[in-house]
């Protein structure tokens, strides 16, 4: 193949690229997961944690996170959830099949603050779509971090995502897993409570955690409380704020807080830089 | 007649002290928990008719914690069980119970200061003392 066509994806901002769908799976009832592949062959060329504007013909056009980290044979993972009108045709959608993506967009994470430090995931809910490829990323070059803590959460055991992927961290020997559900529920014998209680439970040295963020707007005060009462400084709690995303090119305004727009100056912001800014949870 | 019996967990000695002269005052029983793991013992023990609890106490989210104890333990589970706390004050961050759902179990969540006309209107709402 040559040079130029495996360089990274070169979209404007208003041209939608091909993307062939390489494999499609279930994660529960609600979501799934699309492996995808730019129909040109050029690499995608993300970091974890931005996000692409996903359109299918006739169906409208969304910013969904790339919950997957770059790998060289250039393909990208995306969830599929929610029931709108894009949603159900993405759903439609198999193997062979193109959909249409512009991008990427966003800032992503950052992954030299990891470096040196104690990487502490901290994913509720969906939050693990955001967080995935930041983790992937971690566990793809043995010097990325120092360890890595990955707390994660969701309301039953059914609405926890990425099934496999959890039982793979849960063998890793270079992964601290803690999952927990919320409530009690009858097939799970685990630990019960919401994600700050595995916070809580866990020993951790304050200054050398670098953490990351993600969930439903409620959890992010209660997680930076616990961190709070942790020692992590708040220059070293990254969140990721891809909930507050709607239009992704900074035109709608939804995703506005203060002076910041999340889709154009995030979707990842430092605590440090959100603390004190109405709206930011 | 048994007096209402309210248990307060509140690391503040000095407001502890005003909040049971308040409730003593109207007929309440008061008994007190200077941290949140005293205060899951003597909920359990007691069964208190109200609790009145502080958030930041050892640790500065002490108060969700000792929440989620006692809405999981069966004997503590029901109990009326209200917030006050200033947490907002040190920290910004905003809390409210209709909204956070199962990251705050409480009945009711209180900014300090509270009012002792307040106070006694929300403790009398789920322990009605006798006048």
């Amino acid at each position: 193949m040559p040079e130029e066509s495996r360089s990274p994806a070169r979209a404007t901002v208003h041209e939608p690229q091909p993307a062939e769908i390489l494999g499609a799976t279930a994660l529960n009832p609600q979501d799934k997961l699309l492996k995808l592949k730019l129909a040109s062959g050029a690499l995608l060329g993300h970091r974890p944690g931005q996000f692409l504007q996903v359109s299918v013909h006739g169906a409208g056009e969304e910013p969904m996170t790339i919950c997957s980290a770059p790998v060289p044979d250039g393909s990208f993972e995306l969830v599929v959830s929610g029931d709108n009108l894009l949603a159900q045709a993405l759903r439609r959608q198999g193997p062979g099949n193109h959909i249409g993506v512009r991008g990427p967009f966003g800032n992503g994470f950052d992954l030299e603050v990891f470096r040196d430090g104690d990487a502490l995931i901290v994913a509720d809910e969906s939050g693990l779509v955001s967080l995935r490829g930041l983790i992937q990323a971690l566990r793809g070059d043995p010097e990325a971090c120092r360890s890595l803590t990955v707390l994660c959460a969701a309301p039953t055991p059914g609405s926890l995502l990425f099934a496999d992927d959890l039982a793979a961290w849960r063998e890793a020997a270079d992964v601290d897993l803690r999952v927990s559900i919320h409530r009690p529920d009858p097939g799970w014998d685990g630990h019960v409570g919401v994600i700050t209680t595995l916070l809580r439970d866990l020993e951790v040295d304050g200054d050398a955690v670098v953490a990351a963020v993600a969930g439903p707007p409620l959890m992010y005060r209660f997680v930076m409380l616990g961190l709070d009462a942790k020692g992590v400084p708040a220059e070293r709690i990254f969140l990721s704020l891809g909930h507050h995303l709607l239009c992704g090119s900074g035109t709608c305004g939804h995703c506005r807080i203060h002076d910041t727009y999340v889709c154009k100056d995030g979707p990842v912001f430092s605590y440090s830089d959100l603390r004190g800014k109405p709206g930011s949870f | 007649m048994r007096k209402p019996k309210v248990l307060i967990i509140d690391d503040d000695i000095d407001l502890v002290e005003i909040i049971r002269v308040t409730l003593e005052s109207a007929s309440y029983e008061v008994i007190d928990a200077q941290n949140g793991m005293r205060g899951v013992a003597l909920a359990r023990e007691e069964h208190p008719d109200v609790i009145l609890l502080d958030v930041m106490m050892d640790a500065i989210d002490e108060g969700f914690h000792v929440a989620y104890e006692l809405r999981k333990a069966p004997e503590t589970k029901d109990l009326p069980l209200l917030m006050m706390t200033a947490v907002t004050e040190r920290t910004g961050l905003a809390f409210n119970p209709e909204r956070d759902g199962d990251y705050l179990p409480v009945d009711e969540y209180l900014e300090k200061p509270i009012s002792p006309r307040r106070l006694l209107e929300l403790v009398g709402k789920y322990a009605p003392a006798e006048s």
